[in-house]
């Protein structure tokens, strides 16, 4: 098992410090899969603790000056758990006068993903060296972390811009537990949250639906179309955790609803995409 | 208080300078709790000393700092022609942080009355404003720390900017950090002080090459294992003033020196005590030996040396707490042998090896070391 990859421009470094506090915002640890075409963060959340999962690929070569990769079996893959924290932390080091930045498998006291940054000091180099621990997951784990299948969704709709969403979730959050989350295929999306003295409303109109490919759009049920709008319950918590401190700056914000089952979020930048899957409050 | 009554004193600190001031007493007060204070015709002499007593900061304020300085001493002509007390830290923190940060202090006056047993700050602000502070002066004694940094074999000499960039990599959780120094390279990395932690803790190491100090001379090249938290105060106070900071040292288990001065102004000095790596036999039965005789021909007793005779239990109380805690510092040494380290009912958890060889260190009691001296 090797792996080496290097990074020579700074836009390509500070995308992947912001994925990295993204991450460590969002969940204590994650699983960091690593494949010859792209890497991924991967969480997968217990059950008992919300059963939220995150998905978040970046293109390896738009990423990488340099990615090599020797895993194993065909996929030639790599799985690797690890302490978000540590990782967004040794990608702080990342400033400015950097020169490039190697990433590299190691076998130290303990399996380490270890990242070297060299910074430019007037005409000398700095050497920073951080080593992150990492546990190797085993092949037989590996389904664990695979790609979730795009749901059977009922309705799929572009969420408003991440600011708007973010001051209306963080005001609610302090109201009540729960969201409800009402979306139809008309472009409405109304989010909602009660306690016992206060019922608040907003109303988002003209958000528009997006189109999926064919394969995607079959798994839409026929009837979703006919009927109007559908709503899903869910912890507030769990989407101010996806908001709160992140770095992605997304492009377009998709929302797939599963009538009361679950809402699958779609954040789509350039490079990067997350899917944040959180399960229908019990 | 017999000759101490007619003493007194007051220093002005011009405008531009009362942040300087003001940091140095923000740099003082990461290190220690209290304030020691001890003025003579040289100027203002500022000491701290942390409560596990493994780091020490002094500050002379010579008196061309001051825009005024005045010393009157005793009439009786007593035998100490110094003045010495001791302050909270907090209250004289919070004189200058509101301070420290508006622009509109014109002079900073400090008084000191020994009639009064009260050290007084005015702050003059502008619009005609007068802050005043009086803070009690507490039961007094002198603290002195033996340190001679020229002996040291080695000395390195930097830009504050160059330690500032490297400790911003470490965490602020992290304590303490280890250097590395060789001929060639000064590597600094954080300090894993369970093995087992080391699977679940970020580990960080950097690399400085000799040409980036303004002056690197390596002797016994070796490892050292310091605290951050002092030293992160120790730089941003050297950063503050824009002067190179000096750092002597020599093995593990001695002590780190730092020494801040701006020629004809103030010298600043810390002495941190270094980590003694327990879970090596050889250097653990070594370290061991060094501080017997050091604890032998040393007395390593806190003297207190009482000026301002307040004959309140308080004094005696104090006294018997310092002296119980060089007690404790000596089982602590025996006890050290098995365990490494202890933590006290007190909460504070510190490590034995680590006070006691500091504490070999620290004197109180100017006797002692004018003896040394002379």
């Amino acid at each position: 098992m090797r792996f080496k990859a290097k990074l020579l421009d700074i836009n390509c470094m500070q995308q992947l410090t912001r994925v990295g506090a993204s991450m460590s915002r969002m969940t204590k640890n994650c699983v960091l899969c690593l494949a010859p075409k792209k890497v991924v963060f991967v969480s997968n959340e217990r059950i008992s603790e919300g059963g939220t999962r995150i998905w978040c690929e970046i293109q390896q070569e738009t990423l990488f000056d340099d990615y090599r990769i020797e895993g194993k079996d065909n996929s030639n893959r790599i799985f690797l758990e690890l302490i978000t924290d540590n990782f967004a932390r040794a990608l702080k080091s990342i400033q400015f006068g950097v020169v490039s930045v190697k990433i590299r498998l190691t076998k130290k006291y303990t399996p380490c993903l270890t990242i070297e940054i060299v910074t430019a000091y007037g005409n000398s180099n700095r050497i920073i060296t951080h080593d992150v621990p990492v546990v190797i997951v085993p092949q037989r784990d590996w389904y664990e972390y695979e790609e979730p299948d795009m749901p059977q969704f009922d309705v799929s709709i572009y969420m408003p811009q991440m600011k708007v969403l973010k001051q209306v979730i963080d005001r609610m959050k302090n109201l009540s537990e729960h969201l409800v989350i009402t979306a139809d295929q008309k472009g409405n999306m109304t989010l909602k949250t009660q306690n016992d003295i206060v019922t608040v409303e907003t109303h988002f109109k003209d958000l528009g639906n997006p189109v999926w490919a064919n394969d995607a759009a079959n798994n839409r049920k026929e009837a979703s179309t006919q009927i109007g709008a559908m709503e899903a319950c869910i912890y507030i918590k769990k989407l101010a955790q996806l908001l709160q401190g992140q770095q992605i700056n997304p492009s377009k914000i998709i929302c797939n609803l599963l009538a009361e089952k679950a809402i699958h979020i779609y954040l789509v930048s350039e490079d990067v995409i997350l899917q944040y899957y959180i399960p229908a409050a019990m | 208080m017999s000759n101490t009554m007619a003493f007194s004193a007051i220093a002005v600190i011009p405008g531009k300078s009362v942040k300087v001031f003001g940091k140095a007493i923000q740099c003082l007060s990461k290190v220690g709790d209290e304030l020691y204070v001890q003025i003579n015709e040289n100027g203002i002499d500022l000491r701290t000393v942390n409560s596990s007593r493994s780091a020490y900061s002094r500050m002379e304020f010579k008196s061309r700092f001051f825009s005024t300085f005045r010393v009157r001493e005793s009439d009786s002509g007593g035998s100490d022609s110094i003045l010495k007390c001791k302050i909270n830290m907090k209250p004289c923190l919070n004189i200058f942080r509101s301070s420290s940060t508006d622009k509109n202090v014109n002079s900073c006056s400090i008084t000191l009355d020994g009639n009064e047993n009260r050290l007084k700050f005015l702050l003059e602000c502008r619009f005609g404003i007068r802050k005043a502070f009086d803070l009690l002066l507490q039961d007094c004694e002198s603290l002195e720390a033996m340190f001679t940094k020229d002996d040291c074999p080695n000395a390195i000499v930097s830009l504050p900017k160059i330690f500032s960039n490297t400790i911003c990599n470490f965490h602020a959780s992290q304590e303490e950090i280890t250097l590395v120094a060789t001929k060639e390279n000064i590597i600094i990395k954080n300090y894993v002080e369970d093995q087992a932690e080391l699977i679940k803790m970020l580990y960080t190491e950097m690399n400085l090459a000799t040409h980036e100090f303004l002056s690197y001379d390596v002797k016994t090249e070796g490892d050292i294992t310091f605290c951050l938290k002092e030293f992160r105060a120790i730089v941003s106070f050297g950063e503050y003033t824009g002067q190179p900071i000096s750092m002597h040292f020599e093995s593990a288990g001695k002590p780190i020196m730092f020494h801040i001065a701006k020629e004809n102004t103030f010298t600043a000095d810390f002495v941190l005590a270094s980590l003694v790596d327990t879970d090596t036999p050889s250097q653990r039965s070594n370290a061991f030996h060094q501080n017997t005789t050091n604890l032998d021909d040393s007395h390593c007793h806190i003297i207190e040396d009482s000026i301002l005779e307040k004959s309140n239990l308080e004094d005696d109380s104090a006294t018997q707490d310092k002296r119980s805690s060089a007690h404790l510092a000596q089982i602590t040494q025996k006890s050290n042998e098995e365990e490494g380290r202890r933590y006290f009912s007190n909460g504070y958890r510190f490590r034995g090896r680590r006070v006691i060889d500091f504490l070999s260190w620290i004197f109180c009691g100017s006797q002692y070391l004018h003896d040394r001296r002379g």
